[in-house]
């Protein structure tokens, strides 16, 4: 046995999983590896676990960042940053203030200027932001201004407002009302001229969060001055993608809306999968056998997400839903001979660039009872079973099939059937591998 | 003359390399909010994925990661390219990460466990001794099972070692950049790295072990 004990050789298993120990050190834990079956364990252990760890997916980036940013990038409303956002600075609710005063200015002005249509509307609540959009609570100076004001006299000038002043401005609001309203978003106006040409974004490579939120400028209502980003629903959330190249997942990326779809697509459709990772282009018909036709976002989810004009990607139970569906046709089934084993399988399947997400041993009854009803299939006396769900490319499948069906004594009694409907095929099957022996 | 020098600055970065952000960054700070969004596409995936990752929260990330542009936004102007734009981000983004977790602890809205009580993560023999999984518990543990573990436990990790993890092995973030988001030298960065591991392959260690079973090993 190695001089060090396991307790100076365990904390240095992970630099040495990295290969980041100097020649003493590396030498050592080399040395009391081959001696020390637990240490092995605890190494094997760690590898495993910083291998999931890298293959824990990236979600993609949710639209509502950009849409929330822009709104908490928005100034405050006049009476919070005259307050600092304190309203008890002014001993007073300052909304409550504002809609009495506005109370008392609607009903002088309607009570001096009877005649005069398109009188002003109801003030906005309070907290609700100064827009051209929206009727603007007049300011507390509003009774003295409308009183200076003559039977249909041209209002006003109002002061000039300057583009960089932080100060609040007065102009005049367009229309036959012609009430002085204070504008203290003279900045936020210009800024939403300039919005009317929003400039390029550059498309990203992965989600679906530049177009949708691209879409999103074209809304017409302004949206409220706090808009908390409505949190799109757990059963709505995109399905994870792969970040990195070269691993399991690596050629293999799931994009979000794109379906796993049978393996039996491969003779019947010619044509690749669409390359954009578009959420919106990747909500089209999937091949599948018996399985939904078209992969569409939860109405619930797009009646919220109208007016951003962004789709939601399919929901996670809708995925789950699929792939039950999916993996009926999506079925492989094989006898190994006594010789061999399912480690030999699975090498199969890995050497294909095969994931796979769950392996477990099932009863051979269970797994060969509704098989045995099938006449065209007779089965050797089954003892033992595993069923395997295997995410693979699609273009491997059939070499894992012609790989399998080398090794002596072998048979495949089911292969993945072919669907009803054609469609776009995606890159990444889900297999559902059944092992009999 | 100062733009310039602020433009030579905005242009590097940490350790001499140049900081692929320095254009747009120059001007974002310059009033182009066009660019500061072209900055927000470009980092929002990793922003949010790491305070994902971080928080275990959705919603909770998605309000951090505004939260962090917005702040980024209003930093600009005093910002000078001492560091990479993407790493000042992340610094940021970890920050309000960080002290939302605090909240929580104080509300008791979610039980850590601290690596400091029962978990030993230097190696030595733990006071609650189990045995090693076997190999079939292992060999059993397919991706997705051992990927669903280690997404769970990692929300309990010590928070500067989940930091350190979800950067390097889940952004593949170099060490020098989460030493520049961290403000710590490299060298701590890579032993939160070997200590976090340890604790995490640990703590899989317990749940996989066979129930019943705590006698000491030999």
């Amino acid at each position: 046995m190695s001089a060090k004990p396991c307790s100076e050789i365990r904390p240095l298993l992970s630099e040495h999983l990295d290969g980041e120990l100097a020649a003493g050190p590396a030498a050592d834990v080399r040395t009391h590896l081959e001696e020390c079956p637990a240490c092995r364990a605890r190494l094997e252990l760690l590898r495993r676990t910083v291998g999931a760890l890298r293959q824990i997916p990236d979600l993609p980036a949710p639209a509502a960042i950009l849409a929330g940013v822009r709104e908490r990038r928005r100034p405050a409303p006049w009476h919070q940053r005259l307050t600092g956002g304190r309203s008890w600075l002014l001993g007073v609710p300052v909304g409550a203030l504002a809609t009495v005063l506005v109370v008392i200015g609607v009903a002088f002005f309607q009570a001096r200027f009877p005649e005069l249509p398109g009188s002003v509307q109801a003030p906005a609540p309070p907290g609700v932001r100064v827009g051209t959009e929206q009727p603007a609570p007049p300011a507390p100076s509003l009774p003295s201004a409308s009183s200076a004001l003559p039977d249909h006299a041209p209002p006003p000038a109002a002061p000039a407002p300057v583009a960089a002043s932080p100060e609040p401005a007065f102009r005049q609001r367009p229309g036959p009302t012609a009430v002085p309203v204070p504008m203290p978003f003279a900045q936020t106006e210009q800024k939403e001229a300039a919005e009317a040409t929003p400039p390029p974004i550059p498309a990203e490579t992965s989600g679906t969060a530049v177009v949708q939120d691209h879409a999103s400028r074209n809304e017409e209502a302004p949206p409220s001055r706090f808009v908390i980003p409505e949190p799109v629903p757990e059963a709505e959330r995109p399905v994870a993608t792969s970040r990195r190249s070269g691993s399991d997942l690596g050629r293999a990326e799931v994009r979000p809306g794109v379906a796993l779809a049978p393996v039996g697509a491969l003779d019947a459709l010619d044509a690749r999968p669409p390359a954009d990772a578009d959420g919106a282009k990747a909500l089209q018909p999937v091949a599948g056998g018996g399985a939904e036709a078209q992969r569409q976002p939860p109405r619930s989810a797009l009646a919220k997400e109208d007016a951003r004009g962004a789709a939601i990607p399919p929901s996670s139970s809708e995925s789950r839903r699929r792939r039950d569906q999916d993996e009926r046709a999506a079925s492989l089934a094989l006898v190994l001979p006594p010789q061999d084993d399912l480690e030999n399988v699975k090498r199969l399947i890995r050497g294909e660039d095969g994931l796979i997400l769950e392996s477990r041993e099932i009863d051979p009854k269970r797994a060969t009872g509704a098989r045995a009803r099938e006449p065209q299939i007779s089965l050797p006396e089954v003892t033992r079973a595993w069923e395997l769900t295997v995410r693979i490319p699609r273009e491997s499948v059939r070499t894992l099939i012609e790989a399998l069906e080398r090794r002596p004594g072998l048979t495949i009694v089911e292969r993945p059937g072919i669907p009803a409907a054609p469609g776009p095929i995606p890159e990444l099957l889900e297999l559902r591998i059944l092992v009999l022996k | 003359m100062a733009d310039e020098a602020g433009a030579a600055a905005a242009g590097t970065a940490a350790a001499g390399t140049v900081d692929p952000d320095a254009d747009l960054v120059r001007r974002a700070r310059d009033g182009d909010e066009g660019a500061y969004e072209q900055l927000v596409v470009r980092h929002q995936r990793r922003a949010f994925n790491v305070a994902y990752r971080f928080l275990g929260d959705y919603d909770e990330a998605l309000d951090a990661t505004q939260e962090a542009f917005v702040q980024v936004y209003r930093g600009l102007g005093s910002f000078r390219g001492e560091a990479r734009f993407g790493n000042w981000l992340m610094a940021i983004t970890l920050n309000l990460c960080r002290n939302r977790f605090k909240l929580w602890k104080r509300r008791a809205r979610s039980r850590h466990d601290s690596l400091s009580d029962p978990v030993g993560d230097d190696g030595s023999d733990l006071r609650r001794e189990l045995p090693d999984p076997g190999p079939s518990a292992l060999e059993n543990l397919e991706s997705r099972q051992l990927e669903e573990f280690v997404r769970e436990e990692l929300r309990h990790l010590d928070e500067e070692y989940r930091a350190v993890l979800v950067l390097r092995e889940l952004q593949d973030v170099a060490y020098e950049d989460i030493a520049e988001m961290l403000q710590v030298p490299v060298g701590t960065v890579k032993s939160r790295l070997h200590r976090g591991r340890a604790a995490l392959s640990e703590r899989l260690r317990r749940r996989l072990a066979p129930p019943g079973d705590g006698g000491a090993r030999a």
